[in-house]
């Protein structure tokens, strides 16, 4: 590949990139995270938790530190669930961190509703449980970029193909899948509000079926705009409203401080 | 024409009509259909699908609310001889006249479970704070048809009428038949104030004995439940729905059979008595170290090894085991103080059926880490519990065990994290316990995946350009014309055949005067040669002279002219 082609091509992916919206904000995510640590070591654990929920609509907000610190401010302003799901939520951006694992165990210990955690993993996709979908894709995509190389080497010194080139890009494909499984899985969501009812259906004429109490973390088997279909290990089901609850998947909206 | 104010509902008979009025007519008609009907108008119907049944009878009870929207499921009252349970609404919007008239059909399934005459209703609903009625109807049940009592029945039970809050006990259907029972299907109960026991199936077994000569067949399904709200609790009657066998003709004693010789059926429905449970709540005062486990458990512990060395682990297992629901419960913590540290593994807790009742099983492993050398006490564990048939707390005890810590072959180190052992060598006593702190200085940046995919994506991209570059490259080469050989070139690699030499060089003069005339080279001749002079049409003819004459003499000869002619055009043309 010529000089120039390179850099055309480096140009080309780059671009993107570097026109992603909010890269520029990063220095806001920072600077809103650190105003939260001054104010949560200032003992304003709430206008730190504020704060920690404004920078994450910054770009670099998704961050495991983020969501860490965040939890510790609502666990120490008396929100336990709000607390979990932001351990959580820190959990699927850094699986192995066991800083947030024992924090996040800590407060599900705490919880009034003895729940077993609910399975979101396929066992078959192993990898997922101790890496992030963020560190599957970077595999994937180095995968990928070898076997395209090698590929390309052999085309262009008109040598055999072999196997390692196809073989890396079959390995990255299924790493994508997974990635793609990951993101697209049934989620959890944790319950925010100190005391819920889950009902047969959305809105006041659903029949009581059981109560939830702030901490408790289920699957989420269906969602409305202004509900959630939670979901308990044994089986049942029950609407509960949107708000009393918090998705533990990073990117969504946090529930407002 | 007159243009019609905006919304106004203005007839134009005979007269095209304008599309804002138009708009404004659908709009205005629109409203009027959708207006709701005053709380007023709604009304309540209640309908039977039959006025009289038997024993055994399951009927559509409908329940009908029109214009109006209740608060919840509609209560409907009946009678002991009845049991009524919720299946499911609809609702359907009737235009008629213009009118919209919505009905929310709510419907029950009625099972008559004792003879007599009984009283649906009568049912109140609450429609916009207006109480709404319909009025009682009354049923008649009869008593089931001759010989169906005693071919088939249901009955339920529940293993303790009056258990304690958290007590463990199982709700038992059984369907006793004579002969053959097909595809039999049951609902069970809406059980208020128990709770399923989550992680165990039913248990369903089935028997047969001989019975007044009789052979009858015994099906009785189990449903774990744990009681979970005190007080008086009635459980409705369980409805059991199976196809049995049409009953052997009176006169001939002959099998009914259809057409194909096969048995013939019909759809019966059975239905329980009405149970009652006095769920009873634990007795007060509770101990202050009450674990929350209900039921009759025996806890065991396995032996500790008598000495270990610094560093190693040692796993203690215990074992809890009996009648009661073991469903997420975890040991209590162990003390702090000690020269060790533990770690609590999540237990393996199986529930299953023993000897007619269910039995729970936990395992908890317990993995005690020593950090001084000397005498260790591991300490025991102690678990309140509540025994309902004892009808008391009961403390269960695992024996603490006293073990030695030895050095070791390296004289042991503990690897502890968190603060670093005291100047001393001692170890900082822990005053609290706490969550772990965030980073301090953490650097931000996005680890979101959506803003990693254009580099994600990117990546790879690279080497697929150029392999695509690549791939282009090679078809544009395969499809393109052939590239120009110098004939200088061609000249001085002619093969050594005289034949061929002469056809080659032949073929050279041709393509180089087909070049600078623009013409094929096949389609040359004398003429059109001799237009690029004297000497091109020199060489023209002592080609011809050659190939009809004897190449081999002439070759040399021929070679060097049309070499002095190519040069010649080629000084030429570059000048």
């Amino acid at each position: 590949m010529s000089r120039r082609a390179f850099a055309l091509a480096l140009l080309l992916v780059g671009a993107p990139a570097a026109a992603r919206p909010g890269v520029a904000d990063l220095g806001g995510a920072q600077g809103i995270y650190e105003e939260g640590q001054a104010a949560a070591l200032a003992g304003d654990q709430a206008g730190a938790a504020a704060l920690y929920v404004r920078a994450l609509a910054f770009a670099g907000g998704e961050h495991p530190a983020l969501y860490h610190a965040l939890g510790n401010a609502l666990y120490r302003e008396g929100e336990a669930g709000a607390a979990l799901c932001a351990y959580a939520r820190g959990q699927r951006l850094a699986p192995r961190d066991g800083d947030l694992a024992a924090n996040r165990a800590r407060v599900a210990r705490e919880a009034q509703d003895k729940l077993d955690p609910p399975e979101t993993t396929v066992s078959a996709l192993f990898w997922l449980s101790f890496l992030s979908a963020l560190e599957v894709a970077a595999a994937a995509s180095l995968l990928a970029t070898a076997g395209l190389g090698g590929l390309l080497w052999a085309r262009a010194r008109a040598r055999p193909v072999g196997l390692a080139g196809p073989s890396a890009l079959v390995l990255a494909a299924m790493l994508a899948a997974s990635v793609w499984v990951a993101e697209n899985r049934a989620g959890t969501t944790v319950v925010i509000a100190p005391e819920v009812t889950a009902r047969s259906a959305r809105g006041p004429d659903g029949v009581e079926l059981f109560r939830l109490h702030a901490g408790a973390e289920l699957l989420v088997a269906d969602a409305a705009e202004d509900a959630v279909l939670l979901q308990l290990p044994d089986g049942r089901k029950g609407w509960v409203p949107a708000a009393a609850t918090c998705s533990t998947t990073p990117g969504a909206p946090f529930p407002p401080r | 024409m007159s243009t019609p104010r905006p919304g106004a509902l203005t007839p134009t008979v005979g007269a095209p009509l304008s599309r804002r009025a138009l708009i404004g007519g659908g709009l205005a008609a629109a409203a009027v259909l959708a207006a709701p009907r005053p709380a007023w108008a709604a009304e309540l119907r209640v309908a039977l699908d039959r006025p009289s049944l038997a024993v055994g009878d399951l009927v559509a009870l409908r329940v009908q609310l029109i214009d109006g929207r209740p608060r919840g499921v509609p209560d409907v009252p009946v009678g002991d001889g009845l049991s009524a349970r919720f299946r499911g609404q609809s609702q359907e919007t009737v235009m008629v006249n213009f009118q919209t008239t919505r009905i929310i059909t709510y419907t029950y399934g009625l099972s008559a479970t004792a003879e007599g005459t009984w009283t649906i209703g009568p049912i109140e609903v609450e429609v916009d704070g207006r109480m709404l009625r319909a009025e009682a109807l009354t049923v008649t049940v009869t008593g089931a048809p001759a010989g169906e009592e005693a071919r088939a029945a249901v009955r339920a039970s529940l293993s303790d009428a009056s258990p304690f809050v958290g007590e463990l006990l199982h709700y038992s259907l059984v369907f006793e038949h004579e002969g053959e029972a097909y595809n039999p299907r049951w609902t069970p109960p809406e059980l208020r104030g128990f709770s399923q026991l989550s992680g165990t199936d039913p248990e369903q077994t089935e028997a047969q004995l001989v019975r007044d000569g009789k052979q009858r067949t015994i099906t009785e399904i189990r449903l774990p439940l744990v009681a979970s709200a005190p007080g008086t609790q009635n459980i409705d009657p369980a409805v059991l729905t199976a196809d049995m066998p049409v009953s052997a003709d009176a006169r001939t004693g002959r099998r009914a059979v259809d057409l194909f010789g096969r048995e013939r059926t019909r759809t019966e429905t059975f239905a329980t008595k009405k149970l009652q449970a006095t769920v009873r709540p634990l007795p007060e005062p509770r101990p202050a170290a009450f674990s929350g486990l209900v039921g009759s458990f025996a806890l065991e512990a396995s032996q500790l090894p008598v000495s270990v060395e610094l560093g190693g682990t040692l796993t203690w297992e215990l074992r809890l085991m009996g009648r009661g629901s073991l469903v997420g419960f975890r040991l209590p913590a162990a003390p702090a103080e000690g020269n060790f540290r533990v770690y609590d593994d999540a237990p393996a807790v199986r529930t299953r059926w023993e000897r007619g009742g269910l039995e729970s099983e936990a395992l908890f492993r317990r993995a005690l880490v020593p950090e001084a050398a000397g005498g260790l006490t591991v300490p025991g564990v102690e678990l309140v519990v509540f025994d309902p048939e004892l009808e008391q707390y009961v403390t269960l005890k695992a024996e603490g065990q006293a073990i030695t810590v030895t050095p070791g072959a390296d004289g042991g180190e503990v690897q502890r994290f968190g603060a670093p052992p005291a100047a001393g060598g001692g170890v900082v006593d822990a005053l609290g316990d706490d969550i772990l702190p965030a980073p301090a200085a953490a650097s931000l940046g996005d680890r979101s995946l959506a803003g990693a995919l254009p580099l994600l994506v990117g990546l790879p991209a690279l080497p697929l350009l150029g392999l695509v570059g690549v791939e282009l490259r090679r078809l544009i080469g395969r499809r393109g014309p052939p590239r120009a050989v110098d004939p200088l070139a061609r000249l001085a690699a002619l093969p050594a055949d005289p034949a061929a030499r002469l056809a080659a060089i032949e073929q050279l003069f041709r393509e180089v005067c087909a070049a600078r005339l623009g013409v094929a080279a096949p389609a040359l001749d004398r003429a059109q040669v001799s237009t690029l002079g004297p000497e091109a049409a020199a060489l023209y003819a002592a080609l011809e002279a050659a190939r009809y004459g004897g190449a081999a003499a002439a070759l040399p000869a021929l070679e060097a002219d049309l070499k002095t002619w190519i040069t010649a055009r080629k000084a030429g043309g570059a000048a």
